[in-house]
């Protein structure tokens, strides 16, 4: 055991550059806990928006604010890149993009377009 | 029970649900994009349907499967002393049951 204590640590993160797969596979993890996290709101909003006309003004008026409309684009990020980088994980389970340089690809792909696609369906959402 | 703490039929339910999440989600963004409600009767009467009411019952039930599935594997993951996991898989449970009761009083 004491080989393995000696061998070197480098833990400087600004320095460390991780692989896209990486990168996206740690915000698939991320926004999952973030979306989970948010399931309360999301709950009280819907519960909100249906009970009178009143609520659902509320609601309305709510997302009517740039500070929610902001966070909201980051939750239709969170879902969007959860969406797109579970489906390629799905595909890898049926040995689809598995190998170089597919699987590079694959990632890059869920990870630039992601902020892209949420950006268009947030827009599309709040106008 | 046992399905949801072994590994391999958590980790087929996690992907089935997946599955159904994906058409779900599509529909119901569609909805949203395309047919957005103008005021709470439009919404209500979607939204109350008895179609929409039993795919929104069957998409809660599969989203909190699926999310107990994630976190769970993210506390295996990070959290190594036994009795703190077995608390935060205990309080997760809870916290998803108690969602599942909200979204069935808000559904029926």
């Amino acid at each position: 055991m004491s080989k393995s204590s000696q061998h070197p640590v480098y833990l400087d993160l600004t320095e460390i550059k991780l692989p896209k797969a990486a990168i996206m596979s740690i915000m698939h993890r991320i926004s999952g806990v973030l979306m989970v996290l948010l399931l309360p709101l999301i709950l009280y909003l819907v519960e909100l928006s249906l009970s009178d006309q009143a609520g659902f003004q509320q609601v309305s008026l709510f997302f009517d604010s740039i500070l929610v409309q902001l966070f909201f684009y980051l939750f239709v990020w969170a879902l969007t890149h959860h969406f797109l980088a579970g489906i390629r994980f799905l595909l890898i389970d049926f040995k689809v993009g598995l190998y170089r340089p597919a699987y590079g690809r694959n990632a890059r792909v869920v990870l630039y377009s992601a902020p892209v696609i949420a950006l268009i369906i947030t827009w599309g959402l709040l106008s | 029970m046992n399905f949801l703490i072994d590994g391999l039929k958590s980790w087929l339910i996690q992907r089935v649900s997946a599955v159904f999440l994906v058409f779900f989600s599509l529909y119901l963004l569609s909805y949203f994009l395309f047919f957005p409600p103008e005021n709470v009767l439009q919404w209500q009467a979607w939204f109350y349907s008895l179609w929409n009411r039993s795919l929104f019952a069957l998409f809660f039930i599969l989203l909190l499967l699926h999310a107990w599935v994630g976190v769970r594997d993210v506390i295996f993951d990070y959290i190594k002393p036994q009795r703190i996991q077995g608390l935060l898989l205990f309080t997760l449970a809870v916290f998803l049951i108690i969602c599942a009761l909200w979204m069935g009083q808000i559904l029926f």
